[in-house]
């Protein structure tokens, strides 16, 4: 894949973290008395990014994916929440990924939980007290749900996805 | 034959990923499924008997949970506490996760508003510590 295209293709991965992103501020799901619980669906265009394009271009997306929220809708409380989880998760979906031991549903799966370990962690230092770490089993269950289904989502989608971005040049006027 | 081979050997390694990513998640689930149970039960089921609210790391106050009363922590939220339950209700922030919460009567429970930093937490008899 050339450097271009690349480079295009983070931007469409961003695009579409920021948009899935908004779709999850629109419609929270509150009916999960968890304090936290997010669908993840961002991490669908994060997860895409590492997979057809690489570490570092899942980490720009990430990393624009956040400030582009915290300046279009977010807050910076929810921001620093958002951080702490992006960098664990990002880093052990990495990691994961380098190890060639699961496929995409299993990196999803710990991209999910460690997002999760790393906003209570942080919502454990900022409230000073352990009394947080109450709803990690709740939030870690959720987050395997979530992680599962992203991660089936991305499998199916990776196989028409990797033929669209291996077949197609830049196609103008249609 | 052995493009054909090396497809065969792909394919086996594909299938023992998605083995892995099964005993992955049924771990999750079942390290997060004993984890919850520890929490519930974590206060040992006892009835809690003083109802902590912190806003931060400042302790706003301990009330009785036997005694009804309606704390008003700040303007941000009301904690009520009825029948020996707590819930909290008048909440300011965005989602209510807070207000939705079932009302907590055990030792150990704990209801957690995040946006407003504030913990409402019932500490009794046989609780832990720290609940991890």
């Amino acid at each position: 894949m050339s450097t271009t295209k690349k480079i295009a293709l983070t931007g469409v991965f961003t695009a579409l973290a920021v948009a899935l992103s908004y779709v999850e501020f629109l419609v929270p799901i509150t009916f999960v008395p968890v304090p936290g619980f997010k669908l993840g669906i961002a991490n669908l265009a994060i997860m895409a990014a590492l997979f057809f394009l690489g570490p570092f271009e899942a980490a720009a997306v990430s990393a624009l994916r956040l400030v582009l929220t915290l300046f279009l809708f977010s807050n910076v409380n929810a921001f620093f929440y958002s951080v702490c989880g992006a960098l664990l998760s990002l880093a052990v979906m990495i990691i994961i990924k380098k190890t060639t031991f699961f496929s995409e549903i299993g990196t999803s799966v710990s991209g999910a939980v460690f997002h999760n370990i790393g906003q209570i962690a942080l919502a454990s230092l900022i409230l000073k007290g352990s009394g947080i770490w109450y709803y990690f089993p709740a939030l870690m269950l959720a987050g395997t749900l979530t992680g599962t289904v992203n991660g089936l989502i991305l499998r199916f989608a990776s196989g028409p996805l990797g033929k669209i971005f291996k077949t197609s040049g830049v196609q103008t006027g249609q | 034959m052995t493009g054909r081979l090396s497809e065969l050997t792909g394919l086996q390694i594909m299938k023992n990923k998605y083995l892995n990513d099964i005993v992955l998640i049924a771990v999750l689930l079942a390290v997060s499924l004993v984890l919850w149970f520890a929490t519930v039960t974590g206060g040992n089921g006892k009835t809690g008997e003083k109802v902590r609210i912190t806003v931060g790391d400042e302790i706003i106050g301990e009330y009785s949970l036997g005694t009804d009363a309606s704390v008003d922590v700040r303007g941000m939220l009301t904690v009520v506490i009825e029948n020996g339950q707590v819930c909290v209700t008048g909440e300011t922030c965005r989602n209510h996760i807070c207000a939705k919460h079932r009302p907590i009567s055990k030792a150990g429970q704990t209801i957690v508003c995040l946006p407003n930093g504030v913990i409402v937490r019932i500490t009794g008899n046989g609780e832990l510590d720290a609940v991890i």
